[in-house]
């Protein structure tokens, strides 16, 4: 499920995500269908693509694309590459890379995804800095329900997190995001009433962190820290652990690009204890 | 369970901040050192300045709003003041 961040910041982008993958099997049995869920902790959700120097991407919600062969999106980003790099051209904007990336996974997942698939879908949130732009951009990209890009904190600065997503909202906004829901149906309140409760409780509860203040060193910490936290609670919880990993952070910047922070390492044998 | 994507931005620092006055104070009052001639013209300069006090002149580095003026002022007086009656007490 994972949990991966944007931060658009004064000063530069920052991307985050875990490094875990949940893939589900199914089996029959006699007494009914037994699910069994397995994770890997060794997945790259943090995109760097090559040629595209002022951009990058992280990706959440379905970790795999095709049911009996399943890929991850990391995996495909030589496909993508070798797609942008035949028609040699050049820097692309934020947004134009958002939709080739969004053009690219929409035609993979209609290849090999089945017409009848319910469930989450595969999201990527794309950031960087169009040439001569004073700020980055971020724009989410929703494989397949919602493939055109959005921009994220289009008017400003702000965060951005998506996958599982419960801990960090309610850290930054100080309550779950089911809470509005749960009021509605407890209260039954009107569509409208809810709306008003929920811009309410941001209101009175959101963490107070400026914003437009934040240096890019705090916005990296507070990226990783939100992941971390996610990761450390789930811990000790009984449900779907689906943040895990090394987590893998990169700022992007108006003069120096896409800059990795931290990336796992692929070593040899681990020492164990 | 479906992948939501949630977000928090200026909007939500203004809103959760509304209560609250913030200001960005200067953290700390330093003098900037100019030397306008040099005191050993003729010395090994690097050298005397290990031996020898000088005094040097100073100015602000930068210009402190009216009001914070006057609330260090008030400070210095309201401090005068409780020195002066701690040391009346003593007496």
């Amino acid at each position: 499920m994972s949990l991966g961040v944007a931060f658009k910041g004064p000063e530069g982008i920052v991307l985050a995500a875990d490094s875990r993958v949940t893939l589900t099997a199914e089996m029959e049995r006699d007494d009914g269908r037994m699910m069994l869920p397995s994770t890997f902790d060794n997945a790259t959700k943090l995109l760097q693509i090559t040629g595209q120097d002022y951009v990058g991407a992280i990706t959440y919600g379905l970790g795999a694309i095709g049911q009996q062969e399943p890929r991850t999106p990391h995996s495909f980003l030589p496909e993508f590459e070798d797609e942008l790099s035949k028609e040699d051209i050049g820097r692309l904007s934020v947004e134009d890379l958002a939709k080739r990336l969004s053009s690219f996974f929409a035609g993979q997942w209609k290849a090999k995804m089945p017409e009848d698939y319910r469930g989450p879908d595969m999201v990527f949130l794309v950031g960087g800095f169009d040439k001569g732009a004073p700020y980055g951009k971020v724009y989410r990209v929703s494989i397949a329900s919602d493939p055109t890009p959005q921009e994220q904190n289009a008017d400003g600065f702000g965060l951005t997190w998506g996958g599982q997503l419960e801990y960090t909202s309610r850290l930054i906004k100080g309550f779950d995001p089911k809470l509005p829901s749960i009021v509605q149906a407890f209260l039954e309140l009107t569509d409208e009433q809810k709306s008003a409760l929920e811009e309410h409780l941001e209101g009175v509860l959101s963490s107070r962190i400026p914003y437009p203040f934040l240096p890019l060193q705090d916005c990296v910490d507070l990226s990783i820290f939100l992941i971390r936290t996610t990761m450390e609670i789930q811990t000790w919880m009984v449900g779907v652990r689906g943040v895990g990993g090394a987590i893998d952070a990169a700022t992007i910047t108006r003069t120096e690009g896409f800059k990795p922070v931290q990336l796992k390492a692929i070593v040899g044998q681990r020492k164990t204890a | 369970m479906e992948p939501r994507t949630d977000v928090a931005n200026t909007k939500n620092w203004l809103e959760a901040s509304r209560g609250i006055r913030t200001r960005a104070y200067i953290e700390s009052y330093m003098s900037t050192v100019s030397i306008g001639e040099r005191p050993f013209p003729s010395g090994n300069f690097y050298e005397s300045l290990r031996t020898v006090s000088v005094l040097l002149p100073t100015k602000r580095s930068a210009t402190l709003e009216p009001q914070l003026d006057m609330e260090f002022q008030a400070w210095d007086i309201l401090s005068d003041e409780a020195l002066a009656n701690f040391e009346l007490e003593l007496a």
